[in-house]
């Protein structure tokens, strides 16, 4: 049997685990017949950890492929860095007061990040392309230039220099306002459509990852595809960034994970990568909550749990002899 | 004649000394609570004051004319607000500071801070207070009435404050602990930002008869679940940032049964400085929460 339809055949049944296991924990006790009030904050939580680790492990895969570089991930096109730079300008003006944070901020920073992925688009043009090495070497640019005033941010924020903090260590706990809830809906609506468009895309990705001069003789439209690519990718990592912070490590390591399991194709890829991605942050936001009464920034902890299996994995494809 | 003539001097001599001369001669050795052992020569005349609950005392105690700069969050008594600005502890302006040639620096740490260190290096004299308790606020007090050549008004000051203090307690001592009301104190709302009991905060609900619910969380200010709001059930909420106004707050996920939403008792707009700062004007801010907390 292959080996990505035997992995679905656990994954089905650990996702399902993972979902319940998330609406189970949290401080107010362990069970899923707790208060329905509890729930009430507990599902929009889960919600939000299953679209942002889908959203980032998709856009990761995808970009990894269109690229060809296995090192790129969501927060290498800029869009990450205006998007947490909106965010945090939101924060420092007290336009979270205006619809109470629900609104105003995931608002700027959608717009951030979109401003930051037409700056990498504009620089890196060469004519009609899109060469990979200037988009990449764009994105270091522009988010190091926004990394540079959100430092400036911190610098000025004075009262708000701890939610700026957790803010940019990403954190799934900012949406318990009535307002969030739309925005989830948002949030939900690119996430799904945008990944769903990644992966119609797989097999022209598999084309491009053949190189582009060659992918290009195929009759594969090249730049086209990357710049949708691009784009898609960024769409989702703001809404991600406007609803949830920075969560680092999901977007970069999870299409690893996935494609020691399914191989290189983009189309056995991307499914995998979603699901991976989403159970992961699920699981360490439910571990999280649970730890301790304090929010501990989730990113922490997909960090902690994630490099240890990778590093598993890893050992076991030496051993295999790759 | 003799005799007199020298006791006319003496009282010549004594009458001088007790008028506060900016630059008089005096030998006074204080340990800070940090445990460091300062001896200043001469009385202080120009001083810098890195918190804006030191500044506040500084101007209690009728040292404003000694003081050189402060801090950009020092907002209270309005006319320190026209003081030189050096900073803050976190983004110190170290060349404005040395420029302005102080000579005693008032911090506030229960750490020596790298700026303090600075100082030392310079030979500049630094007192550094902790600000955590209501006796750290009056032992403060009472160093800088020292320091500023007023300690009768310091202890008029602290005098005053046991006075209140006392009132409040008596008030509060007469409700049994089940009767007093469960309070939530929300300092940030994205995330959700709650105090301990080692907070300030923490002390000052206390102190004005109410039961914090978040007491028991490990440090003093700290994110935390909104599911421990629903958890604890508070029958009042305190909001101390400008972020959220009532009608969000009672639209939140879940908290439409707590207590204090149900019943309205969200209050918002609460002047943060005298709530939260650890300076002359505590008092007041217990009397705003006693009074909220106890409201017919």
């Amino acid at each position: 049997m292959r080996r990505d339809i035997k992995a679905w055949y656990y994954l089905a049944p650990l996702s399902l685990l993972t979902i319940l296991l998330g609406l189970a924990s949290g401080p107010a006790g362990f069970g899923l017949l707790a208060d329905p009030q509890v729930m009430a904050i507990r599902l929009p939580r889960v919600l939000l950890g299953l679209l942002a680790g889908a959203g980032l492990a998709s856009s990761g895969a995808a970009l990894q492929a269109a690229l060809g570089n296995p090192l790129a991930e969501p927060y290498l096109l800029g869009v990450s860095g205006g998007a947490a730079f909106g965010a945090a300008l939101a924060l420092l003006l007290g336009l979270s007061a205006g619809l109470g944070g629900a609104v105003g901020l995931p608002l700027f920073s959608l717009a951030f990040g979109l401003l930051a992925l037409y700056v990498v688009y504009s620089l890196s043009k060469v004519g009609s392309r899109l060469p990979a090495e200037t988009v990449i070497l764009s994105g270091i640019i522009v988010n190091a230039f926004f990394s540079a005033l959100i430092m400036l941010l911190l610098a000025l924020a004075g009262r708000q220099l701890q939610e700026m903090i957790y803010l940019l260590m990403g954190n799934l706990g900012m949406i318990f306002g009535a307002q969030s809830l739309y925005l989830l809906w948002v949030c939900a609506a690119i996430i799904i459509l945008c990944t769903g468009y990644l992966w119609s895309q797989g097999r022209n990705l598999d084309l491009l990852s053949l190189g582009e001069q060659p992918a290009q003789s195929l009759g594969l439209k090249v730049e086209k595809l990357k710049l949708r690519i691009l784009l898609a990718s960024a769409l989702m990592v703001a809404a991600v960034v406007s609803l949830a912070g920075v969560i680092g490590f999901v977007g970069l390591v999870v299409p690893h994970l996935a494609r020691m399991i399914s191989g290189p194709k983009n189309s056995r890829l991307l499914p995998l990568s979603v699901v991976l991605g989403a159970n992961l942050l699920v699981l360490a936001d439910a571990l999280a909550r649970t730890i301790a009464p304090q929010e501990i920034p989730v990113g922490v902890i997909t960090s902690l749990l994630g490099v240890p299996f990778f590093i598993y994995l890893l050992r076991r494809k030496k051993r295999a002899g790759l | 004649m003799k005799r007199s003539l020298y006791f006319i001097s003496l009282l010549f001599l004594l009458g001088c000394s007790a008028q506060p001369r900016p630059h008089g001669k005096m030998t006074l050795t204080l340990t800070d609570d940090l445990g460091r052992t300062v001896s200043l020569s001469q009385a202080p005349s120009r001083v810098i004051s890195f918190a804006p609950s030191l500044t506040e005392m500084v101007y209690a105690l009728g040292g404003e004319g000694r003081l050189a700069g402060v801090t950009a969050w020092c907002n209270w008594p309005p006319q320190a607000k026209e003081k030189t600005v050096v900073g803050d502890m976190i983004s110190p302006n170290f060349e404005r500071m040395v420029s302005l040639k102080p000579d005693l620096a008032l911090m506030i740490g229960s750490r020596p801070s790298p700026l303090l260190k600075k100082f030392e290096a310079l030979n500049i004299p630094v007192l550094c207070f902790k600000d955590e308790t209501v006796a750290d606020i009056q032992r403060a007090l009472k160093a800088l009435g020292q320091v500023l050549e007023s300690p009768s008004r310091a202890d008029s000051l602290t005098r005053e404050m046991d006075l209140q203090l006392a009132a409040i307690k008596a008030a509060v001592d007469q409700v049994p602990m089940e009767q007093r009301p469960k309070v939530f104190a929300e300092l940030g709302s994205s995330p959700l930002f709650a105090a301990g009991d080692s907070s300030f905060i923490g002390q000052m609900i206390a102190l004005a008869g109410g039961i914090n619910v978040t007491g028991n969380l490990p440090t003093s200010y700290t994110a935390v679940n909104p599911e421990l709001v629903v958890k604890n059930d508070p029958t009042i909420i305190i909001v101390l940032h400008p972020q959220a106004n009532k009608e969000q707050i009672a639209q939140r996920l879940g908290w439409q049964n707590v207590s204090a939403v149900r019943n309205g008792r969200i209050y918002p707009g609460l002047d943060q400085d005298v709530i939260l700062r650890p300076g002359p004007r505590f008092t007041e801010g217990i009397k705003i929460l006693h009074g909220i907390f106890y409201a017919p």
